[in-house]
């Protein structure tokens, strides 16, 4: 996977071409990743599939070590249409088009590297590769504020690289401990992760609670978890639209993996201790997130914030997978016979399927957002009005974004959060509960988002109201025929899912048992 | 069962399904194929639907046959079979047909044929005629799948897609080209977010059953809850709660007290989805999840449903009684006829209250259709202070509007009849438990059985008889066939169609025969006074308002529900949100940019070297990890 996105860089030489060379190459990339998944990917196996390891840097025990398994899969599916996406929906008469296509194609490869890479410095190495392009995306094509806007995206994803970078070093060196070879090999520190030894205090914390709230932290901020997502509104609000595509589409999604993929097998003990904080969290950003979406007036302000409130269902899904009931699971029996449900796998897998649902719906109504911007001339709500019936194609597409956002069944959104709450449920009662009123406001925002901009009289302000263009059908054309496979078929994707969760859910039973 | 019948059974919603998959194409550039379309695929769901049903009636009442039992058609949803074997994965769904969905499936798609070809003619010139019945086939696609699912999770698949469904056709007005009414999107937002609140309970429900039970279908579900009960000698105490949950689920959908408040607003949406909304649809599907859901429920939970849908049934028809808008009485109307099947379930009589559904949906469409065929021939004019002397104007409408009020009134030997006494015997017999419980259901189901006649019989007074109020109704004309006809139809279904349901629920025989002359009584009572009143004029009704000062004024203005709503809680939640955003950007957001300034401001004193930004970041990475590894190296050496 990881040539042909460099591949990318090298197809940028011709000058004019660069769009239909970058659509090319995302096209081929989109391509392939459906091949990997659906021919080649053995779905009855949940580990690491293609491993490669090469050494890198023999000095410091760097490797070159890459690998997929379901989860990594579905999100390289993932970042593979959104970026293919975000090529189709940019204007023609862009500034510097080669520059602008390359860094895009550029953070595409560095999000699959941190996809797939399975060695910390290597992860790390792409997690900070990711910043660089969007920080320029923002800060040279972005809207008036753009350079306070990429600044503020910058400090704030930098102020939680530092951490992440104090805890992988920490990890790494404490795996050098027993006189073993120090790695950076997520499945080597894995494996040590339950060995307290290494655990002296500090400040009066544990070592692996502080390795724990360092990562947390460090990918809290991506996700982004309240209170650290104030960056989020601002840089969609400037960004352009292809741009706010992919920042909310995949970038946020970085975060989450990072907490799968790392925080948890490696600080897993720790991580279960800490559910509750993280349920918390979880619901204050579902409700937070929607009842500050409710109150805005602008529509792209208005879709970022709901972009918090959904990652919430998937922090909410983590924290009952945590705190679940360990060690019963597989063994009792429901009255009918057949086993009884594991609240934490459905709470797990609609968490990370949530990563998936929302990348769609959040894609989509940022798209959706940029039309109706670029038709009314503002993104003022109040100030809209009637689209419906002079963009009936735009319409369409918008019932699409709009109800698989609020949650609808047969629309991808529904599966992930009905997991989540079927899942934390039996866990977080009344969490949920709260989780569930903060889905009533996520309606009440879209129902009167919808309402204003799409009925009622047109608005005379309207610079034109001529319904979708090509450019701009296909480039939502394939979202929303994914939120409507994924939500009538789900298994497409929880097939690659499961099994994986499955490994670790297993890990995490295993680092938690022990210590309780 | 032969795996071809279950063929059959999934044709009957999949048939609208195609029909809506087509119209989608079709809608803007043939809108007229579009209609034709969606008639003729819930004809034919309704032809196939008739085969079932006699396959049905043939049978042993107490048949079930399940697609998932007899091994053909069971489906893993979430994932591959095989890929999973606990949590959601393992979720299958299958088909289920028994003698309470046969004749369910017949009404609705009876009904819904009516609907669609009423509105082939109704809606004629409307400027999103096509996208109405793409509407129309996709609602009644999610009811009639509602009605086959084996499974309390598809169920509430499709009960959400109805809400949507209702949501875009009640807004219908709202997306017109030439003039979109604002207020349809109101009603259209307030229908969505009041039955939402009910479909998030019942998901919560749903989610604890699978939970304790690690199942959804029926009839697996029923086994549990019995062994459950018999382990333990006593109802499982988390089923209260859960009970109560699927209970709200259902009051929202089915506008019972205190989610009600979105049915009426809803009559801003074109006549016939009234019709389909009030009789085939929606509401019913609430007293269909009840139903279903019956032998999960505690008496508890039974107790508080039998409270609340007579309190509900009472509420309503008071309203209805002081409401001049001629669609707005039928929708209070819906409210309290929809009172009593909820309060059946809750005295012990599911079977009843699908019985009521059955023949309400015939003659509520029937009065809807019939109400709209009033409003078409008279302008829009729907104040009932304005109309009158129609029936001379409208001889075939009003013959068929007196028919389905003499049914929804209980008259004997009409369909309504034999419901309303089936669900008025079970709260009869209710009343043998005594106490307060036992006896509000009957009393105050009563009391409505009265107020029906008088409010049903007042309202087509009112519009038909007397001499016309205003130029409008004087000047009215027959509608066309394709509008006379399916109220044709509905009028003969609304004498004879009791005679088509299957399981006729089991009589307390002592209490029926008392139940069935306290009804008799009650519904000629109502008709007796609403032609002093309101036929020969003998006694005043205003002055009678009048006499009934604050009361009067407090069932019209619905007594201050909605105004409560909308002070206690979209008022605040509004305000909040407002206060939220500020406090997002004043507080938090200021809060790190504060932190940032300072930073910047200590940094750039600290290093005037540096100038570029992203080598300042490098920098303070790599700080950072140098501090961190002499400070580990120092720990673990």
């Amino acid at each position: 996977m990881l040539p042909l996105a460099g591949a990318l860089l090298v197809a940028l030489a011709p000058a004019r071409a660069a769009r239909s060379t970058a659509l090319a190459v995302m096209g081929a990339h989109l391509g392939l990743g459906l091949y990997l998944a659906y021919a080649l990917f053995d779905r009855s196996q949940g580990a690491m599939q293609w491993a490669e390891d090469l050494p890198w840097i023999p000095a410091l025990g760097v490797r070159f070590s890459l690998g997929v398994d379901g989860l990594a899969l579905i999100l390289l599916l993932l970042n593979a249409l959104v970026h293919l996406v975000a090529v189709i929906a940019t204007r023609s008469g862009i500034r510097a088009p080669r520059a602008y296509y390359a860094l895009l194609l550029l953070l595409a490869a560095a999000v699959n590297g941190v996809f797939l890479a399975t060695d910390l410095f290597l992860f790390y190495v792409c997690w900070e590769l990711v910043l660089v392009p969007m920080y320029f995306l923002i800060g040279v094509w972005g809207g008036a504020e753009r350079v306070q806007a990429a600044t503020k995206f910058l400090l704030f994803t930098l102020g939680g690289s530092v951490l992440l970078l104090i805890a992988i070093v920490a990890v790494h060196l404490s795996s050098g401990a027993d006189g073993l070879e120090p790695s950076f090999n997520i499945y080597v520190l894995q494996s040590l992760a339950g060995n307290e030894q290494v655990g002296a205090e500090f400040l009066g914390l544990a070592f692996r609670e502080w390795v724990f709230l360092l990562f947390f932290l460090g990918f809290a901020v991506k996700i982004p978890v309240f209170p650290l997502h104030t960056w989020l509104p601002a840089a969609h609000v400037q960004a352009p639209t292809p741009v706010s595509v992919v920042l909310a589409g995949v970038l946020l999604k970085l975060g989450a993996y990072g907490m799968l993929r790392i925080a948890l097998p490696l600080a897993g003990s720790t991580a279960a201790s800490w559910a509750g904080a993280l349920a918390l969290l979880g619901v204050v950003n579902i409700v937070y997130g929607a009842w500050v979406a409710l109150g805005q007036r602008d529509f792209k302000r208005m879709v970022a914030y709901s972009s918090i409130s959904h990652m919430g269902f998937f922090l909410l899904g983590v924290a009952a997978a945590l705190r679940g009931p360990f060690g019963s699971a597989g063994e009792a029996l429901a009255p009918t016979g057949a086993p009884l449900a594991d609240p934490r796998y459905d709470a797990l897998a609609g968490g990370s399927l949530q990563l998936f649902t929302h990348g769609l719906s959040a894609a989509l109504m940022f798209l959706i957002v940029g039309v109706v911007q670029r038709r009314a001339g503002h993104r003022d709500l109040e100030r809209m009005g009637g689209f419906a019936a002079r963009m009936p194609r735009l319409t369409a597409f918008a019932l699409v974004g709009f109800f698989a956002s609020l949650g609808l069944p047969g629309l991808a959104g529904f599966v992930s959060e009905v997991m989540v709450i079927f899942g934390s449920w039996a866990v977080y009662p009344g969490w949920t509960l709260l989780s569930c009123a903060g889905l009533l406001l996520v309606a009440a925002f879209l129902a009167r988002a919808f309402r204003l901009v799409f009925t009622g009289p047109p608005s005379d302000a309207a610079r034109s109201m001529a319904d979708l263009d090509a450019r701009e059908s296909w480039s939502m054309a394939p979202l929303v025929l994914l939120c409507i496979a994924i939500g009538v078929a789900p298994a497409l994707l929880l097939d690659l899912l499961l099994p994986t969760l499955r490994i670790v859910l297993a890990t995490l039973s295993h680092v938690v048992s022990p210590s309780g | 069962m032969p795996a071809d019948f279950f063929v059959l059974l999934l044709a009957v919603p999949l048939l609208p399904l195609a029909a809506w998959l087509l119209q989608l194409g079709l809608g803007r550039r043939r809108p007229r194929l579009s209609a034709g379309l969606g008639l003729l695929a819930v004809t034919a769901s309704a032809a196939v639907a008739i085969w079932l049903y006699r396959q049905a009636a043939a049978a042993p009442v107490d048949f079930i046959w399940s697609s998932a039992a007899s091994g053909g058609m069971s489906w893993n949803w979430l994932a591959s079979s095989g890929v999973q074997d606990s949590g959601l994965g393992a979720f299958r769904a299958g088909l289920r047909f028994d003698a309470l969905s046969a004749p369910l499936l017949l009404m609705v798609c009876a009904v819904s044929a009516m609907v669609h070809l009423y509105s082939t003619r109704s809606m004629r010139g409307d400027s999103r005629y096509g996208a109405y019945f793409a509407g129309l086939s996709l609602f009644t696609f999610a009811m009639l799948a509602m009605l086959v699912s084996d499974n309390l999770l598809f169920l509430f698949i499709f009960w959400e897609l109805m809400g949507v469904c209702s949501w875009f056709l009640i807004g219908h007005d709202s997306f017109d080209r030439q003039r979109p009414r604002q207020v349809a999107a109101r009603a259209a937002v307030k229908a969505l977010l009041t039955t939402r609140v009910g479909d998030l309970a019942l998901l919560l429900g749903i989610a604890s059953l699978w939970q304790h039970f690690g199942t959804l279908e029926f009839g697996q579900l029923y086994q549990a809850v019995a062994e459950a009960r018999g382990d333990l000698g006593q109802w499982p105490p988390w089923l209260w709660t859960t009970g109560l949950l699927i209970v709200l689920g259902a009051l929202g959908k089915s506008a019972q007290f205190p989610l009600h408040v979105w049915l009426p607003d809803a009559m801003a949406g074109p006549t016939p989805v009234s019709a389909m909304i009030h009789a085939a649809t929606m509401v019913a599907a609430g007293v269909y999840l009840v139903a279903r859901s019956f032998p999960l429920f505690t008496p508890g939970v039974l107790t508080m449903l039998a409270l609340l849908g007579a309190f509900s049934a009472l509420l309503a028809a008071l309203m209805a009684l002081c409401t001049f808008d001629l669609k707005k009485v039928l929708a209070y109307s819906t409210i309290s006829q929809l009172g009593y099947m909820i309060a059946a379930v809750g005295v012990g009589s599911p079977e009843a209250g699908l019985f009521h559904v059955f023949t309400h949906g015939m003659f509520k469409a029937g009065l809807f259709l019939g109400a709209g065929a009033v409003i078409h021939a008279c302008h829009h004019q729907q104040d009932l202070r304005h109309l009158g002397g129609l029936r001379r104007r409208l001889p075939l409408t009003a013959i068929t509007m007196l028919i389905f009020c003499l049914a929804i009134a209980g008259v004997p030997w009409l369909s309504g009849y034999y419901s309303k006494d089936a669900i008025l015997a079970a709260a009869v017999a209710g009343t043998e438990q005594g106490g307060l419980a036992g006896w509000v259901p009957p009393i105050f189901l009563l009391l409505t059985a009265a107020l029906t006649s008088l409010y049903m019989f007042r309202l087509y007074f009112l519009t038909f008889a007397g001499e016309a109020r205003s130029d409008h109704a004087a000047a009215a004309r027959e509608n066309p066939m394709a509008m006379s006809a399916p109220l044709a139809v509905l009028a003969l279904l609304s004498f004879g169609g009791a005679a088509l349901w299957l399981a006729p629920p089991e009589s307390a025989a002592a209490s029926h025969g008392i139940a069935q002359l306290l009804a008799v009584i009650a519904a000629l009572l109502g008709i007796a006074v609403a032609v002093l009143l309101y036929l020969l004029n003998w006694g005043n009704p205003a002055r009678i308002a009048a006499a009934l000062g604050p009361f009067y004024r407090a069932a019209r203005a619905r007594f201050g529900i909605d105004e409560f709503y909308r002070a206690v809680l979209v008022q605040p939640l509004r305000g909040l949100a407002r206060a939220w955003v500020r406090f997002d950007r004043a507080v938090v957001d200021r809060a790190f940019e504060h932190a940032g300034r300072v930073a910047l401001a200590a940094g750039q004193r600290l290093r005037r070297l540096q100038t570029g930004r992203i080598q300042d970041y490098l920098y303070l990475s790599y700080a950072g990890m140098l501090l961190a590894a002499l400070f580990f190296l120092g720990r673990t050496a």
